[in-house]
């Protein structure tokens, strides 16, 4: 017996009713052998014990292995609604794995408040978040209705948009905002008082501790522990916060590290440097990016960065083709300068880092394109992997340039499900919003792509995208694009293998080969064999990540 | 309570923003918060540097020099916390921002606007506002300015510069228009009006001696009452583009003046009254 058959201690077995692996080489297993936490081998029984290993752990027996899900485009934030209540339309896990109901009335929101009011010593803020009226045929929520949860308590509650905030009276007595309040974005009754509404950032921050208090969410230690939790909960072993900036300080990467190389950190986490400042700056991320990676660990990862170029279609602000929006008006916005985004990007292009860029519109899906075009000619990265990210409207000739060009897509298919409708009847109409988050185009026109949940914009999961590109049904039961509509098993080598890809992390993560992590989403049923259109019902264990088994501490 | 007036300069790409706000800098510009998008162009003389950490730079004059960050919103917040707050904001706005929306958040709690000056560069408008990608963003700056400074008017051709300032008028008729450089444009912003117009201010940098405005301080023979200023104010010719200074009022309080163009803000203050200084093109 040579020495790679001499069982060390951290060896160990697995068997499963099924194994998916997301290689198609060899595309199921029924046992997988780990050492140091790698793939030794997937196979039957016997092939994985000829290496010598005699610990077979059978706790997994009845349940069905994959591929760690990988998700390349999630923020830190969807760890939030561990301190801050949720308050949406659908129901949603909690990182401590339980299940909180929707939100279905404001009658019911103002209920929940005044739960939370009644534990809460009075003048203490009380901020909930998540809340989502586009679903709700109630009238508009107001201060009125909040007034009725509690008249001694601000009450701040957080739009799912992350535009708006709805806050009571007491909120608009403790800072003074009263009638005809000079602030754009302050909602008023028709009698010209303050209807609690606070719009966009500028006016939210009138409501200046509520809107402080949600803003440092986002550096607090816990809600990266938090965000941990969520993604273990929803089956994810590669986690991206796309678009960080907590690490350009020394202080900030390091309570970063030591959160994520804890061994019950759940997984692994990339981090999207975000770019933002100005193109003279970006050398200096570059530097800071270098930095990073020489002493994270493999639980941390900076493969890449974000830029955003717009806002969001169904608020407005994403910048479109002709004929532009289908109702409403065109708040279309460019955040950074067209005719600079080549200057913005260079350094990092140079230096071979992967750029995911926030292209809501297909015109700015374009200029992102044309831009990775002009980087090519000047400086030669055939590998680059460069991702359109949402590319909610990439047209087909964008794909086949895009496809041209060595670049990727990652789609926010499950905007099909929870926008979809409107999309169909408000912002773009039927014929492009069944072309919206194209995965069937793409992959009749060879653009390799992934899909992703934008968490917590929407809850995390790949089932859910799965099930989203699967089978293109919105939140009112109809199917839009049944084109677009693309097998299981290309859905599942977009979640794992495919997202890796785009991530410079295939050699890692996102299949189980040997010498990769051993890295897999525990799930009771098989996404393969289940009725489509039930994928997104399938009960998720929890995960494996490097050998290591996190259950989800809800599940049965 | 007393409030922080805040100046929002607007304009796209090349208009000029950068080489404002380094000669505000380099003009003796003191205790100012500066809030730049492109902080590696700021050009600022190492010696007056007293302290940097992260994206803050404090100076030596009092000044602080901070980046937009990813929230506005807590960079404002943040240097409102600081111990002396400053005497005055200026906020470079990015090359697309609407500055209308970057002005918004001077309704946070201890600001107030005191303006917002949109750059535009006559050598390019016209260009700018016929790019599809770009008619938008440059329609918006416009449209939001309260005055509008048209740049590189030295070099522009003649027909250039006044099809820029038409179309400027097209798109915002209330804007007061200055056909001043950079430089120039420092003029309006630098002087704190409680020195009025001191005569150790350093020169400008161009090296020329007279600024593209007159100005004289008014001094009220009674203090007015809140609404006789105002209409003074308001009443003042179109080529009063600029209006600063703490004039007492009829009530004993002493109120902080700040117009630029049409708009106009009277705000409290614990400054000594200093007249007010009108600042007048040609």
């Amino acid at each position: 017996m040579t020495k790679s058959h001499q069982q060390t201690s951290s060896d160990v077995i697995y068997t499963a009713r099924i194994i998916r692996t997301a290689n198609p080489s060899r595309p199921t297993g029924a046992a997988i052998a780990v050492r140091d936490g790698r793939v030794l081998c997937v196979g039957t029984l016997e092939e994985c014990q000829s290496w010598g290993i005699t610990n077979v752990d059978r706790r997994f027996e009845g349940k069905v292995l994959t591929a760690g899900f990988v998700e390349a485009h999630s923020h830190v934030m969807a760890g939030m609604f561990h301190q801050i209540p949720y308050v949406g339309w659908f129901r949603r896990r909690m990182p401590n794995g339980e299940w909180v109901d929707g939100v279905r009335s404001t009658a019911e929101l103002a209920e929940r408040i005044a739960a939370i009011a009644a534990s809460t010593p009075q003048g203490e803020s009380i901020i909930v978040a998540g809340f989502d009226p586009i679903y709700l045929d109630t009238e508009r929520l107001s201060r009125h209705h909040l007034d009725e949860a509690t008249t001694s308590h601000p009450v701040f509650v957080f739009h799912a948009s992350g535009h708006l905030a709805t806050v009571n009276s007491f909120t608009l007595q403790k800072y003074d905002i009263g009638p005809n309040h000079p602030a754009p974005g302050v909602g008023f009754d028709d009698d010209g008082t303050p209807n609690g509404e606070l719009r966009e950032p500028a006016a939210m921050g009138l409501a200046r501790d509520e809107f402080r208090a949600i803003g440092r969410v986002v550096f607090d230690p816990a809600t990266l522990v938090q965000f941990g939790a969520s993604m273990r909960n929803a089956g994810i072993t590669t986690a991206t916060d796309l678009g960080s900036t907590t690490h350009m300080t020394v202080d900030g990467f390091e309570r970063m590290k030591k959160t994520v190389a804890s061994d019950d950190f759940p997984v692994r986490a990339v981090v999207a440097t975000r770019v933002v400042g100005s193109p003279s700056d970006m050398n200096a991320v570059v530097d800071r990016i270098l930095e990073c990676r020489k002493d994270s660990g493999d639980k941390l990862l900076f493969p890449i960065v974000k830029l955003v170029l717009d806002g969001s279609i169904q608020g407005f602000t994403a910048v479109i083709e002709w004929p532009k929006y289908y109702t409403g008006d065109d708040h279309g916005l460019f955040l950074v300068p067209p005719e600079q985004v080549v200057d913005f990007l260079r350094p990092f292009h140079v230096a071979g880092i992967g750029i995911h860029c926030h292209c809501n519109g297909s015109t700015t899906s374009q200029v992102f394109i044309d831009a990775i075009e002009v980087l090519l000619r000047e400086s030669s990265w055939p590998d680059h992997r460069h991702t359109v990210t949402h590319a909610q409207l990439m047209t087909p000739a964008q794909m086949r340039k895009a496809r041209n060009l060595g670049m990727s897509a990652n789609f926010f298919v499950n905007h099909v499900y929870y926008w979809g409708d409107q999309h169909r009847d408000v912002t773009v109409g039927p014929d492009r919003a069944h072309g919206m988050n194209a995965c069937g185009t793409a992959d009749r026109i060879g653009l390799q792509f992934s899909f992703h949940t934008d968490a917590p914009v929407t809850p995390p999961g790949h089932l859910h995208t799965m099930w989203c590109a699967v089978n293109r049904l919105t939140a009112s039961g109809k199917v839009l694009g049944e084109n677009e509509r693309i097998s299981v098993d290309r859905a599942f080598h977009a979640a794992t293998i495919d997202a890796a890809y785009q991530l410079h992390l295939d050699h890692v993560v996102g299949s189980l080969e040997v010498g990769k992590f051993a890295d897999m989403t525990v799930l009771e049923a098989d996404p393969y064999e289940v009725a489509p259109e039930t994928i997104r019902d399938i009960e998720i264990w929890g995960t494996v990540v490097g050998g290591v088994p996190h259950p989800n501490p809800a599940a049965k | 309570m007393t409030r922080i007036p805040v100046f929002v300069v607007g304009g796209y790409l090349g208009a000029g923003k950068t080489t404002f706000i380094n000669e505000c800098l380099n003009r003796g510009l003191r205790n100012a918060a500066i809030i730049v998008n492109d902080f590696g162009e700021i050009n600022i003389d190492a010696s007056i540097i007293s302290a940097r950490h992260g994206d803050t730079l404090e100076l030596s004059n009092g000044c602080v020099c901070c980046s937009i960050g990813t929230s506005l919103a807590d960079t404002l917040f943040t240097i409102l916390d600081r111990p002396t707050p400053p005497d005055m904001i200026i906020i470079e706005a990015s090359g697309v921002a609407d500055p209308a929306s970057v002005a918004a958040y001077t309704h946070l709690q201890g600001l107030v606007l005191a303006g917002i000056i949109v750059m535009v560069d006559a050598m390019n408008a016209l260009e700018t506002a016929r790019n599809p990608l770009l008619v938008a963003a440059f329609e918006r700056q416009v449209r939001a300015a309260h005055l509008v400074a048209l740049s590189k008017t030295d070099i522009a051709a003649p027909t250039m510069t006044s099809e820029s300032r038409d179309l400027v008028t097209s798109l915002n008729p209330g804007a007061a228009i200055v056909a001043v450089d950079a430089l120039a444009l420092a003029d309006l912003v630098v002087d704190h009006p409680a020195s009025g117009h001191d005569s150790t201010v350093p020169p400008r940098t161009d090296g020329s001696a007279v600024s593209a405005f007159t100005s004289r301080v008014h001094r009220f023979a009674t203090p007015p009452s809140l609404d006789v200023l105002r209409e003074f104010l308001e009443s003042l010719p179109q080529n009063a583009v600029r209006a600063k200074g703490a004039v007492e009022t009829s009530d004993g309080t002493v109120v902080l003046v700040h117009k630029s163009g049409r708009h106009i803000t009277t705000t409290p203050t614990s400054l000594a009254p200093t007249g007010l200084v009108i600042i007048s093109t040609g």
